[in-house]
């Protein structure tokens, strides 16, 4: 090997934010490869900081577009731990439904408009609209707007939700609502079943890559865990103190990012839906195995392509859940309830979930007053960087003979394939007069 | 009858991005005004996320700061074959915000909305904060009153 290469993408494409990949290869030998995050740190914390109590779910739904029911469960549930509020038992099945439809809403949009055209090699979403696969991507467009409407109903909007809150729900959806919702999860999964079918015949699958790494998320005994579980590793196993979770995540500043990394037993770890995957296969539901199966997707998979086959099984379990959480509902005759008393007091709480790009934490801790005093977020994207530099140190030996433009777009695609959301936030239009 | 969506976009974290959806709140404060045939949908950081909402109206308004070279607190109505993105040609993100590119795909899978409007604001500060510039919070009823009248006119005619 003897081969010169020199690749410095700046701002890969398809992924939210800023991130670089720099390779240098000088006769056959890697002189530099990193993934590089040079998006501005955004503070988040720092504008929690001197809030009330009830001001923190608002503030953080704002962080990100796509995760902002996650962001605001995290939230309460960290508000909720702090102030020892208790939620029913309505309001734990509607919370789980509403963190169903985001997942969908997330994994539809990175699956059917990011990762497919990857596969069919079309380089973007756009020649689908034109080619003789338009049928595909409307079927996308229709389980986009499944787990809008779905989130809609539930939280009192697509995105940002305004109807959740301490202890209960500001409003919950009607008897009526709930059945047509039901009629519409049922023709969901028809049509996630066909979509699975049409990209496993159209293309030729992902590159066949492996590093074995570390797993995190969380898991649970009664349930594929989203809403609530114990952090789980697949090297070390449960870990049960919640409220010490910095003895398990490690969170640190390496010199080529303003992003934070993070390790655990290894050097890195991942998480989102292939370690949820990984760590939980055998509580997906039926048509969740079926997907995965059609893919040969089984755990342990330490290929992180199949992160993208993971959110397509994911998104078919949420529907399957969905169609449960809604017969709970309606058996138990769902009603508006009155959320308890909320005694303010001083205290730490910490709010763990599962959003689509894996495990999220929330960490308050209040005064007397009920105002925040200090705060954590922990992101699920800033846990998976340091796993995606290693996946890079192993890959680019492999591919090295490849084109440079092959090199190029295999790196770029297992960027792609962590779904990474680098920055949620700055989005103002740049135009110019025709 | 023509059903019209008003789509507030922005990130209220990022002070003037989030002129859009404060411009949303304050419509709705006053939705008595308007007709039933028009909805305000907060569309939150935007992007493709919000493209299965197009189809639901014959005309959408979007609302959201834009940088089109004026002096801040300036503001435009244009329509999307009116100007050029001069953003990086960066495909979609998951919540990229370019919108003329949702808007493209939008037109190439269905045949509504006919028409989409955009009422840009030229923001003077998009760092992480809270508040909108100064200057903004001056022109803050002057921007609304031309955004109401607008989009009364539009429903008219």
């Amino acid at each position: 090997m003897s081969k010169n290469v020199n690749i410095n993408v700046q701002h890969v494409t398809r992924v939210e934010g800023h991130g670089n990949i720099v390779l240098d290869v000088k006769k056959g030998e890697i002189k530099k490869l990193e993934w590089q995050i040079s998006e501005a740190p955004r503070f988040f914390e720092a504008m929690l900081r001197g809030r009330r109590y009830d001001e923190l779910r608002s503030i953080t739904s704002r962080i990100c577009g796509i995760c902002s029911i996650g962001h605001s469960l995290a939230s309460l549930k960290a508000t909720e731990d702090a102030l020892d509020v208790k939620i029913s038992e309505q309001t734990n099945v509607l919370r789980r439904l509403a963190i169903n439809g985001e997942n969908m809403q997330s994994h539809i949009l990175h699956v059917g408009y990011l990762a497919f055209p990857d596969l069919l090699k079309l380089g973007s979403v756009f020649p689908l609209a034109d080619s003789k696969n338009k049928d595909a991507l409307l079927k996308v467009v229709k389980l986009h707007r499944l787990a809008n409407w779905m989130s809609d109903l539930v939280c009192g909007r697509t995105t940002h939700p305004i109807r959740l809150s301490i202890g209960g729900f500001s409003m919950v959806p009607t008897e009526k609502q709930l059945l047509e919702l039901k009629k519409e999860l049922k023709d969901g999964l028809k049509t996630t079943k066909e979509l699975a079918n049409f990209i496993k015949n159209k293309t030729d699958g992902f590159p066949d890559f492996k590093r074995e790494t570390e797993y995190i998320g969380l898991s649970s005994k009664k349930e594929y865990a989203f809403y609530d579980g114990d952090i789980n590793s697949t090297d070390t196993g449960i870990f049960k103190d919640y409220k010490n979770y910095t003895e398990m995540i490690d969170e640190y500043f390496v010199p080529q990012s303003t992003a934070l990394h993070a390790k655990h037993a290894r050097e890195s770890y991942m998480v989102g839906a292939l370690a949820r995957f990984n760590l939980n296969s055998k509580q997906l539901s039926k048509a969740g195995k079926e997907v995965a199966d059609l893919f040969n997707l089984k755990a342990i998979n330490y290929n992180p392509f199949m992160n993208n086959i993971a959110q397509l099984a994911e998104y078919v379990h949420n529907v399957e859940n969905s169609l449960e959480l809604v017969d709970i509902l309606l058996d138990k005759k769902i009603k508006d309830e009155q959320p308890g008393k909320i005694k303010i007091k001083k205290g730490r709480g910490v709010g763990i979930c599962e959003v689509p790009r894996g495990m999220l934490i929330h960490d308050y801790t209040l005064n007397d007053k009920g105002r925040c005093e200090k705060a954590n977020c922990v992101i699920p994207t800033n846990q998976n960087h340091a796993n995606i530099q290693k996946d890079m140190e192993e890959f680019v030996p492999q591919i090295i003979e490849k084109p440079k433009k092959e090199i190029e777009l295999n790196l770029e695609m297992l960027v792609r394939a962590y779904d990474p959301c680098i920055s949620c936030s700055t989005h103002y239009l740049d135009v110019k007069f025709v | 009858m023509k059903k019209i969506g008003v789509i507030g976009i922005g990130n209220t974290l990022r002070a003037d991005d989030g002129i859009g959806i404060l411009l949303l709140e304050k419509i709705i404060e006053r939705k008595k005004e308007f007709s039933k045939n028009i909805d305000f949908i907060d569309g939150g950081t935007g992007g493709i996320s919000i493209l299965p909402i197009f189809s639901n109206y014959d005309i959408i308004v979007i609302v959201d700061a834009v940088h089109f070279g004026e002096k801040p607190g300036e503001f435009k109505w244009f329509k999307p074959n009116d100007v050029k993105s001069e953003k990086l040609p960066l495909e979609f993100t998951t919540h990229d915000n370019d919108f003329l590119k949702v808007i493209k795909l939008s037109k190439s899978i269905s045949k509504k909305p006919k028409t989409f409007f955009i009422f840009g604001i030229q923001p003077a500060d998009t760092s992480m904060r809270k508040n909108l510039s100064k200057i903004l919070k001056q022109n803050l009823n002057l921007i609304l009153d031309n955004l109401i009248e607008k989009i009364k006119s539009i429903d008219e005619d």
